[in-house]
């Protein structure tokens, strides 16, 4: 079955740093894929490349078999490809319902105030819909800004390390939310860097290192692949840092 | 989005009940004059706090485009003898396709270079107005403009340019203004344009193209303030290169930033005021900047959201305030 | 010497004298930009305030002119110290907007100040130098213009020793890198701010007084003159020591030669085109490094 999202040989180069070299990946609805690597190994950088904020030096992005790759970012996202950031974004002094009607707005929603208000109750801040979003706390604003992007109605979600800095109730919450959206049909790319997220949800798994990709499959092929316990440890020791 | 007593429709029709009434009560016309250009200045403030106030990007621009505006018209009507009914629409499409041009080269740009560069193209026109001698006749500018008479069919032609007709005419202009920028500000765009200033990055990432609201707020804003200018320069009847002075600028900044950006009404009471308040202080005109260089460097650092709506709030009662004002 | 070269040549003089005064504006603009992230408008009222009050010094109180001159800046040096503490420190990480506002508001009031005090007509610096005309191999020059140029030519290198060689200098270059870095390892940082800010004053006060005896000042002048400035950095690359001066000296050159071989009246919009052509094709600037 042809990939919903497609990435072929992405390489990018900012003067003489290699921040990402050939890499590929394929993405299928409902599905959930995590990327991760050890810090500055260029999984934000990827998610750059595929909403159009960075241009890839080489190589395609692709969505249905159509071509991302030089679309710029505001059409990527009303494409259906949407993500959240690492540093949480959100529209600080807006209410929560006006800040995520943002991206029914962009589609062109009949009634941006009624997504708005599923994409809340989705994620559980329905109740906080008056409340100013600089108000919430901060577990409370990564789930604002997953929000934000279900309410573009997105067929892939692109979450940066959305579990950070949460505590385990937080990230259970969320990892519930992920799942749930999983069932409903979305693909879902994750950069995450909690392993204990990573491991209970993802279908499988990439492994990033110096850019290049160096595993890929199931998380626990993943777990156990001599490449990527050296590149987190650098040493061979027991893949007990790995597990949950 | 959030609406203040004053902003309340019965505060609004009780406004415009009492502007109507105007010139039956004040006979004098030197204040008929300040009303009249306080009117004007009210389609420049409010067409200004749309890029300031809603989009959140600080134009220097405007008060060329008011000039442009202004000179549009003139030569217009100087030229061609086309009238203030043409002059007023042609201004605002030359203004408006001026800014067009503008803006495909600079509204990619964000922060200290967007504002540097709407000063530079200030500049450039005002070079132009003063050095173009062939067309604007340099600093001797471009005199004789009139004010033309009303015809409506069935009534005959009539004269509107005495202070108390001309007055009506403006405030039909300023009302209309208002109406269009506040259905405009209400709409999806108006949204939008809240989105990119709150966080542009973020809005990008949701779909929102910046580039594009930004477009819709510096066009229209800049058609707005040429129409503007083109009232002015008919009223006044003669345009020069003084027009172009930064000075207007900061006079157009202070009567959205004291109005209170972002709000439409705000920067509307802050043109009547700071058209009155400085003919008030008539003394030299000197002190008159001085103390509009002070109260916008005070506004800005203390006053974010203006004079005008704190000084109500607290001088209406509270229950008023709870039971009018919607949750923020 | 033909006279086309003649001719020629004085207009590259002119233009490299007054390329080293935007030069020397431009250098303290890029700091506070690069340090304060400020765009200070205000900043050309700082050249014409040197200006006047080294006429004022001068003329009316009958300073000789030698010490007149750093007397001028020592006294807009103050000036920056006292808008330091009560305005700018204020406005430390504010947005762009709001610091805008404030530079324009601060122009305004100091352009008037100036208005207020000198009135509207242009004055000149009276310099003790003798008119007499010197002839270099057929350009001609004045004793005034070469004063004015070692004098300028000199403070833009001590400028750019300052900032390359001296500590304060580092610590500014470290603060413009990386402001939190910066203060976790002890650079103080609002010490630095007023340092950058001063330092940035004094340039252009020290320009405006060397060449007022050269080009006459006007109360008016501050916002053309900051403009221009901006001009520069922009070509320069915000926050490039090395682009503001670079790009002040071609300013000044390619205005001169404007000027001479087009029309004088629209020699101003030289820059404003250049700002706008960079813009479009090389918006970091000319000269890219940072």
């Amino acid at each position: 079955m042809p990939a919903l999202l497609e990435a072929h040989r992405i390489t990018v180069r900012f003067g003489g740093l290699t921040a990402l070299s050939d890499i590929d990946f394929a993405l299928q609805a409902g599905e959930v894929l995590s990327v991760i690597g050890p810090n500055g190994a260029g999984k934000t950088t990827l998610f750059n490349v595929i909403t159009g904020r960075v241009r890839p030096t080489k190589g395609r992005v692709q969505l249905r078999g159509t071509d991302l790759t030089r679309s710029p970012a505001f059409r990527i996202a009303q494409l259906g490809v949407v993500r959240t950031f690492q540093k949480t974004e959100v529209f600080g002094q807006l209410p929560l319902i006006d800040g995520v009607s943002a991206g029914a707005l962009a589609r062109g929603d009949a009634d941006p105030t009624a997504s708005a208000r599923e994409a809340l109750a989705t994620v559980g801040l329905a109740a906080k819909a008056h409340l100013a979003a600089h108000q919430l706390s901060y577990g409370d604003q990564r789930l604002l800004e997953l929000a934000q992007a279900l309410a573009a109605r997105p067929a892939v979600l692109l979450l940066d390390e959305p579990a950070s800095g949460m505590n385990h109730q937080e990230s259970t919450h969320i990892m519930r939310v992920i799942s749930e959206l999983r069932t409903r049909g979305l693909a879902i790319m994750l950069v995450e860097h909690n392993m204990h997220v990573v491991m209970n949800i993802s279908d499988r798994v990439i492994v990033i290192n110096y850019g290049k990709k160096i595993a890929e499959g199931t998380p626990e092929h993943v777990r156990n692949d001599p490449q990527v316990i050296e590149a987190y440890l650098g040493v061979d020791r027991p893949s007990d840092a790995l597990a949950s | 989005m959030r609406e203040t007593p004053a902003q309340h429709p019965i505060a609004l029709l009780a406004t415009l009940v009492v502007l109507l009434a105007v010139p039956l009560v004040v006979r004098d016309e030197y204040f008929l004059h300040l009303f009249i250009v306080s009117g004007i200045f009210v389609i420049v403030a409010i067409s200004l706090d749309l890029m300031v106030g809603y989009v959140g990007q600080l134009s220097l621009a405007h008060a060329a485009f008011f000039a442009l505006g202004a000179y549009t018209s003139a030569l217009l009507f100087v030229r061609f003898k086309w009238s203030m009914w043409v002059g007023i629409p042609a201004a605002g499409l030359v203004t408006a396709l001026a800014a067009f041009l503008l803006g495909l080269v600079i509204l990619r740009t964000r922060g200290h270079r967007f504002i540097i560069i709407t000063v530079a193209f200030s500049e450039i026109m005002k070079l132009a107005a003063t050095n173009w001698v062939d067309v604007t006749r340099g600093f001797m500018g471009l005199p004789g403009l009139q004010i033309p008479t009303l015809t409506i069919p069935g009534i005959g032609a009539i004269d509107i340019a005495s202070k108390e007709r001309f007055y009506y005419v403006v405030l039909i202009a300023a009302v209309l203004t208002f109406l269009a920028c506040r259905a405009l500000v209400r709409s999806r765009i108006g949204r939008a344009f809240v989105l990119v200033r709150e966080n542009e990055v973020l809005a990008e990432s949701l779909g929102i193209s910046a580039f594009r609201y930004c477009m819709i707020a510096f066009v229209i804003g800049a058609g707005l303030a040429g129409a503007a200018g083109s009232l002015y320069a008919h009223y006044v009847g003669f345009v020069s290169p003084d027009l172009f002075n930064f000075s207007w600028v900061t006079v157009m900044l202070i009567m959205v930033i004291l109005g209170g950006k972002g709000t439409l009404v705000g920067p509307a009471l802050g043109a009547v005021i700071f058209t009155f308040l400085p003919e008030l202080l008539r003394e030299a005109l000197q002190w008159r900047m001085i103390i509009f260089g002070t109260i916008l460097i005070v506004a800005t650092l203390f006053m974010p959201r203006g004079i005008i709506f704190p000084l109500l709030e607290h001088l209406v009662p509270s229950r008023w305030r709870t039971r009018h004002a919607r949750a923020a | 010497m033909s006279v086309q070269l003649a001719i020629l040549g004085q207009h590259l003089l002119n233009g490299v004298l007054v390329g080293c005064a935007y030069a020397l504006i431009a250098m303290g603009l890029t700091m506070i930009f690069g340090v304060m992230n400020i765009a200070n408008f205000a900043h050309g009222e700082f050249y014409m305030l040197g200006g006047f009050l080294a006429f004022y010094l001068v003329s009316l109180v009958g300073l000789n002119y030698f010490v007149a001159l750093p007397t001028a800046v020592a006294l807009v040096v103050l000036l920056a110290v006292l808008l330091q503490h009560s305005i700018f420190r204020r406005l430390r990480d504010a947005p762009t907007m709001t610091t805008t506002l404030v530079t324009i508001g601060l122009s305004i009031l100091l352009e008037h100040v100036a208005l207020l005090l000198w009135g509207p007509q242009p004055q000149s610096v009276p310099t003790p130098f003798p008119p007499s005309p010197i002839n270099l191999g057929g350009i001609y020059t004045t004793p005034l213009y070469l004063f004015s140029m070692a004098v300028t030519a000199a403070l833009i290198v001590a400028g750019h020793l300052v900032i390359r060689r001296t500590r304060m200098g580092k610590a500014m270059r470290a603060t413009f890198q990386n402001k939190e870095a910066s203060a976790l390892v002890g650079i103080r940082i609002d010490r630095i701010y007023m340092l950058t800010f001063v330092f940035g004053a004094a340039l252009a006060a020290a320009a405006g007084a060397v060449l007022g005896g050269f080009i006459p000042v006007e109360p008016t002048m501050g916002g053309v003159v900051t403009l221009k400035a901006f001009v520069v950095v922009i070509l320069g690359g915000m926050g490039s020591f090395f682009g503001a001066i670079v790009g002040g000296l071609l300013l000044g050159l390619a205005e001169a030669l404007g000027a001479g071989y087009l029309s004088s009246g629209w020699k101003d919009a030289i820059g404003f085109f250049a700002v706008i052509l960079v813009l479009l094709f090389r918006p970091e600037g000319l000269f890219r490094r940072a």
